[in-house]
C-alpha cells in the first residue's frame, strides 16, 4: 500500500521533474531527477500525518451546512 | 468556512474516482463497519497523496535550484584538468579530445584550408585547431544547421556554437 502511494506520487510529478531538469546542465540532468526523486521519497517517509481528517465526519460538515 | 471548503475540494477530488464513489454508495444504500472502514482507509490515502503532491508542487522547484546551486559550485571548487584552456586560441583541452563517433572519421578538416585562396586567411584558418575547422566547414562549405553539426559530432549544439564563435573570433582578430 505504502508503495503504490509512492509510484502514484512520483508518476504524476514526472511532469514537473521533467520541466525542472532544463535548470540544470545536459550531463546533470539524470543525476538530478535522481536526486529529486529520492527527496520525494524521502518526504513521503518522514511526513507526519497526524492529522488527517477523517472522510465521515468531512461529510457530516458538508451536510450541515 | 475555511476548513469547510477544503473538506469540500477534497471529498469532491475523492469521490471523483468511480471506485471511490461506487463504494460511498453501496455503503449509503448498506452500511457495513467493513465498507466503513474501507472508505476511511481510502480516504486517508487520498488526502496523504494530495498533501504530497501540494507540498512538490511549491517546492520542488526549490530543490532543483539547490542541486544545481551545488553542482556550480563543486565544480568552481574542484576545475577539472580538462576545462583548463590549451593554448592562445581559448579552446579548451575538452575541445580537442576526439568523439570515436564514426562519422567524425569521413571529415575532412583540411578542406577548409583547400577553398580559402587569400593567403593571410588561409595562414590563420590552417592556425586553428582541427575540431574549429571541422566544424567551420561544415556550418559554412556544407552549409549545415549548427544542429546537425551538432549531431554528426555527437557533442551538443552549445559546445558547436561556442566553438565556432571563438574560432571566428581568432579569425578576426589575426586578420590584418
Amino acid at each position: 500500500m505504502e508503495n503504490r502511494l509512492e509510484l502514484e506520487v512520483i508518476e504524476m510529478l514526472k511532469p514537473k521533474i521533467k520541466f525542472l531538469l532544463r535548470q540544470t546542465d545536459l550531463q546533470n540532468r539524470d543525476d538530478l531527477e535522481q536526486e529529486l526523486i529520492l527527496i520525494i521519497l524521502k518526504k513521503i517517509k518522514e511526513k507526519d500525518y497526524n492529522k488527517l481528517p477523517s472522510f465521515f465526519e468531512l461529510i457530516e460538515e458538508d451536510q450541515n451546512e | 468556512m475555511g476548513w469547510y471548503f477544503v473538506g469540500n475540494r477534497l471529498l469532491e477530488t475523492f469521490l471523483i474516482d468511480t471506485e471511490n464513489k461506487q463504494l460511498y454508495n453501496s455503503y449509503l444504500e448498506d452500511s457495513t463497519v467493513k465498507k466503513k472502514e474501507m472508505l476511511e482507509r481510502r480516504f486517508s490515502y487520498h488526502v496523504k497523496k494530495i498533501r504530497i503532491l501540494s507540498y512538490f508542487i511549491k517546492t520542488l522547484h526549490f530543490e532543483s535550484k539547490r542541486f544545481d546551486m551545488k553542482i556550480r559550485n563543486f565544480a568552481y571548487q574542484n576545475p577539472l584538468i580538462l576545462d583548463k584552456t590549451s593554448d592562445d586560441y581559448g579552446a579548451n583541452l575538452l575541445d580537442l579530445i576526439a568523439s570515436d563517433n564514426r562519422f567524425e572519421r569521413d571529415l575532412d578538416s583540411n578542406k577548409l584550408e583547400e577553398i580559402i585562396e587569400d593567403k593571410n586567411l588561409n595562414r590563420i584558418v590552417s592556425a586553428l585547431t582541427a575540431k574549429q575547422k571541422v566544424i567551420l566547414n561544415l556550418i559554412y562549405v556544407k552549409d549545415l544547421q549548427e544542429e546537425t553539426v551538432a549531431k554528426q559530432l555527437g557533442i551538443t549544439i552549445q559546445a558547436v556554437n561556442k566553438t565556432k564563435k571563438t574560432a571566428l573570433n581568432n579569425i578576426r582578430q589575426r586578420y590584418i
